[in-house]
């Protein structure tokens, strides 16, 4: 680089790393998976189980997001969360719009009764 | 892995003598291509061009030469899906009803089925994917970082290997020709049809490692220029200012970083398949044939919005420029990109509505489908704007992006009808989709010639010439008229898509007329070839200064043309949306830079095309079924991306001095021009002491 | 269209000398999109999923339970997470400019790493040699699928991981290995993000 007066260490990317926000992520994520774990291994437990365990599920990715990511509005880190934002719905409908339609598909094949 | 049917050795797979067709048609491209090629490569060496070509394109990370190969690849390719396509319509004019004749051994026309059929397939995905896509993508490289003050890419490193990946994808398709065949299952490819129970050839392994390979480069290159756009904008170029253009760039690479990955998941599955026995997409144990579609278009309906909005950004950059007015609605403008791109992501169950997923899915899909034609709407208003009132001068890039507006009315109506199920229902695939789709890709076509002529004087330093390019405009727009209009109305009669024989000969007539249309498209390129030779030889006559057409709006018309290699010696700074026109009612357009400084660039690097050449083995290696070399080039690409890894010594530094020689250099050759074309197009370069 | 800026007739607004942009901040968002661009591989693996799960899909073979030990998948999560969790402890060093500490950090998380595919290969060979493998059926191939393109995803990171040691140990903290350890921990932390919707949506869904 030409203009190398400056230390990469120095950069704010690096300056984001967080000890505690990791070892959070790895507590939240660890903890709500063995609950997942436990629903899963304890039918009739907990009502409706797969939703619960969803919930479980979306609130681990959550905490990965903040903690692990760092997704947030700063300055260093706005373009990052603003382009998970918009890709995020994408996600959400390639699975759910499949879903949907394979669902009211099945549902006029016949297939209703063959499944589970 | 799979056993396939007939011979197979470990050194050369399923490759044998026999996979060579013996077939006077395809016997005739060979011979045309051999000659092309021998006829090349022997200009080349006479000339002493390859230690040229060799530095200054095929090892080169410079965005803009990238961009330009991009569009050569295009441009081939193009030609060969043209030839596809009078293939077509040739033998469905002579194959018409059961006393049609039959020549090379076909029972009427000139084609078998089975090579019509792989004309159609390698027609579309050639045009899609292989046409339209690396022209769009060349464009963009070449334009968007000039147009936001950028000296490079993000990655442009990364850039190169994406052309080089497009580039094999291109290459797999035309050795497909000459050694084994192609698919015949559709450009989409039709399941189970693809399956290797029903097509144990190796045609469907060319498509699909054709596509698969070029579009990891299409992804790789949409996050470069989504960096580049978000990262490295000039000084002053807040989102508010940033070129219409540069915004279409951003949203339609959007959509190609979000929606080929799940194109990729289509295909990795359906070559798991294929290679492992599998069954995803198989009919029976359990496979899903309908998951093959979705998925397909679920990238499918985004990549068409993905090849039209740069259309949409690059006719909203020529409208202003030649209507000498300030683009009309730029927010709604911008507004509508997003939102185009945006609804994209919600409508491809429209391409199979007759799937049967009932009435609730449907309503949903179709109502999506034409809430698309709000925002484009919004656009369409935007341009007739931008004209009214407007002084509008018809050079060539005007009328193509006029043209297009044209095609984007007639295809944008058939589009509304065939969001409605029931109208779906009857027409569903008849050539009357052909005809709209068709009509909708011309859209991107004539944005694509309008951009061409109209950047070309920027990327090469002289114009196209004016005459030709108009013959060119007309014998092509005569050629659609004649081609998709007959098409319309004989899909509307009920003919059916995809047809190598005709039963009805009521039909004859459109047919003919498609002929005669598909003659005058052949006439158009006569005279595009005629231009770019006529330009090329009177260029010294034709250059232009740094705003070859006199009235652009943008920063890309600041600096010299041709572009130096550093793009700007110095970083302009942005003071408005328009900041030529803003510069020049500030009288500040010919402003001497006030001194040079030493330029940072990526040196150039053989890399790329390194990795280019063993993803063509790996895809070679994969189509036959060779597993030595699969395993040695996936492991030599491994390899050479970690080696490279580890070098530290990337860039180079231009000298301030070496800036300062090719400035004047440039200026000086620009000032040329300006006598010779009596001032118009280059004031930006007049000292300005001589401004009144 | 001619909005104005406030900058007078004057040159020294016109031109930046010496702009130059932010090479690791543009380097890592680019990689950061591509990772955007690999969760919709992950979403089209997961759609088909969904299409596929369904006892018809199964053509008569196991589904569900009969592939999942949740004890097995469990101590899988585990070794993931603890690998996420050293690979912060490499940019804990990197922060505060610990060659060793970055060093140490990769090898405990490249092995930990190699413990979660240890765990899930020798699972595999288990269903392998019970006759359970893709080509079994529909529902069969899409679990496979998901499962193997994540374990590939990790595989690919235990090279990466390699390639960085030796990178830093030889190179030290230059802009090129920092944006490249910056990277790599969106692209090790994305798994763990993948396997929570794996563990949840695959194995324990199928336990239920």
């Amino acid at each position: 680089m030409v203009h190398d007066s400056h230390d990469p260490l120095h950069h704010p990317e690096v300056q984001l790393a967080s000890g505690w926000g990791y070892v959070a992520a790895f507590v939240v994520a660890t903890g709500l998976m063995a609950g997942v774990l436990f629903i899963a291994t304890h039918p009739g437990l907990v009502h409706p189980a797969m939703a619960a365990a969803a919930g479980a599920a979306a609130v681990a990715v959550l905490a990965q997001l903040v903690f692990l990511f760092q997704l947030n509005f700063s300055r260093t880190q706005v373009w990052t969360t603003v382009s998970f934002l918009l890709i995020l719905p994408l996600f959400v409908i390639a699975v759910g719009l499949t879903m949907w339609m394979f669902h009211a598909l099945d549902a006029r094949t016949m297939l209703m009764g063959l499944m589970r | 892995m799979v056993n396939v049917q007939g011979p197979w050795s470990p050194l050369l797979g399923r490759l044998s003598l026999g996979a060579i067709p013996n077939n006077p048609i395809i016997l005739g491209a060979f011979i045309f291509s051999a000659v092309l090629g021998v006829l090349l490569v022997g200009y080349v060496t006479y000339a002493d061009k390859w230690g040229v070509l060799w530095r200054e394109w095929f090892t080169t990370v410079d965005h803009k030469k990238i961009g330009v190969m991009y569009i050569v690849i295009g441009l081939v390719m193009l030609f060969r899906g043209f030839i596809d396509a009078l293939m077509m319509r040739t033998q469905q004019m002579l194959a018409d009803g059961p006393h049609s004749p039959g020549f090379l051994g076909a029972a009427h026309g000139y084609l078998v089925p089975y090579h019509f059929d792989q004309i159609y397939s390698a027609h579309g995905t050639i045009m899609i994917l292989f046409a339209a896509t690396p022209i769009l993508v060349g464009l963009m490289n070449v334009i968007v970082p000039i147009q936001i003050g950028a000296r490079d890419m993000a990655f442009p490193y990364l850039n190169a290997v994406g052309l080089w990946l497009t580039a094999v994808g291109a290459a797999l398709i035309m050795i497909s020709l000459f050694l084994g065949d192609f698919s015949h299952a559709g450009w989409v490819g039709l399941t189970p049809l693809t399956e290797l129970a029903y097509s144990p050839g190796v045609g469907t392994d060319y498509w699909m490692w054709a596509i698969q390979i070029s579009s990891v480069g299409t992804t790789l290159g949409a996050a470069n220029l989504i960096a580049t756009i978000v990262k490295m904008r000039a000084p002053g170029m807040t989102w508010s200012k940033l070129p219409i253009f540069t915004w279409t760039a951003l949203s339609t690479n959007i959509i190609a970083l979000t929606s080929f990955p799940v194109l990729a998941v289509a295909l990795g599955l359906l070559g798991v398949d294929r290679y492992f026995g599998t069954h995803f997409f198989t009919a029976g144990l359990g496979g899903n044939l309908m998951l093959y579609s979705d998925l397909f278009w679920i990238w499918g309906h985004p990549e068409v919005y993905f090849v039209i909005l740069p259309a949409f950004g690059m006719m909203s950059e020529i409208i202003p420029t030649f209507a000498e007015k300030a683009l009309f609605g730029y927010v709604t403008m911008v507004a509508a990109s997003f939102a185009i791109a945006g609804v994209s992501w919600s409508v491809w169950l429209h391409h199979f509505f007759t799937m049967g997923a009932g009435p609730r899915v449907n309503t949903f899909f179709s109502i999506a489908t034409m809430v698309v034609g709000i925002p484009t709407g919004v656009k369409v208003f935007n341009w007739a704007f931008t004209i009214f009132r407007g002084r509008s001068r018809f050079e060539t890039p005007m009328m193509w992006a006029i043209g297009a507006l044209f095609m984007l009315l007639l295809g944008g109506l058939t589009g509304m009808m065939l969001a409605m199920p029931p109208i779906n229902y009857s027409v569903h695939n008849s050539v009357f989709v052909v005809a709209h789709f068709h009509t909708m890709l011309m859209v991107v076509v004539y944005g694509i010639m309008g951009a061409v002529s109209y950047w070309f004087p920027k990327v090469f330093g002289f114009k196209l010439n004016e005459r030709l390019g108009k013959r060119f405009f007309w014998y092509f727009t005569a050629g659609t008229i004649m081609v998709f209009i007959p098409m319309y109305t004989s899909g509307f009669m009920g003919m059916t898509r995809r047809l190598d024989y005709l039963a009805n000969p009521a039909l004859m007539p459109f047919e003919v007329a498609e002929e005669v249309g598909i003659g005058l498209y052949l006439i158009s390129i006569v005279y595009f070839v005629l231009q770019l030779y006529v330009s090329i030889r009177d260029r010294v006559a034709n250059r232009v200064g740094a705003d070859a057409w006199g009235t652009g709006r943008t920063l890309e018309w600041l600096t010299p043309s041709p572009v130096p290699f550093y793009n700007f010696a110095l970083t302009p700074r942005v003071h408005a949306r328009d900041e030529l026109v803003w510069r020049r009612e500030q009288g500040l357009e010919g402003a001497a830079l006030p001194g040079y400084e030493d330029i940072l660039l990526p040196r150039n690097t053989p890399v790329p095309l390194l990795i280019g050449a063993l993803a063509l083995a790996l895809g070679f290696g994969l189509v036959w079924r060779i597993w030595w070399l699969t395993d040695v080039s996936l492991l030599a690409i491994v390899l050479t991306v970690i080696a490279r890894s580890f070098v530290q010594d990337t860039d180079m530094v231009v000298k301030a001095s070496e800036v300062e020689k090719i400035e004047q250099r440039l200026r000086a050759r620009g000032a040329g021009a300006a006598s010779a074309e009596g001032g118009r197009g280059v004031e930006i370069l007049r000292p300005s002491a001589s401004r009144p | 269209m001619a909005t104005g800026g406030d900058i007078t007739a004057g040159q020294a607004g016109l031109w930046e000398t010496h702009h130059h942009h932010d090479t690791i901040s543009t380097r890592t968002f680019g990689f950061w999109l591509y990772m955007l661009s690999d969760a919709m591989i992950f979403a089209g693996l997961f759609a088909a999923y969904v299409v596929l799960d369904h006892g018809y899909n199964a053509a008569g073979g196991p589904m569900g339970a009969a592939l999942v030990h949740p004890g097995s998948a469990y101590a899988q999560t585990l070794a993931v997470f603890t690998s996420v969790l050293a690979y912060g402890g490499v940019m804990v060093a990197l922060k505060r400019g610990s060659r060793g500490g970055v060093l140490a950090g990769l090898l405990v998380a490249a092995a930990l790493g190699a413990v979660f595919l240890g765990l899930e290969v020798h699972d595999f060979i288990a269903l392998f040699q019970a006759g359970i493998v893709p080509q079994r059926s529909g529902y069969l191939s899409a679990f496979f699928a998901l499962v193997m393109t994540h374990g590939i995803h990790m595989a690919f990171g235990l090279i990466w991981m390699l390639t960085m040691f030796f990178q830093v140990a030889a190179q030290g903290f230059t802009d090129k290995t920092v944006y490249r350890l910056l990277n790599l921990k969106v692209f090790w932390h994305f798994q763990a993000v993948i396997w929570v919707l794996v563990f949840t949506f695959v194995y324990m869904r199928g336990v239920l």
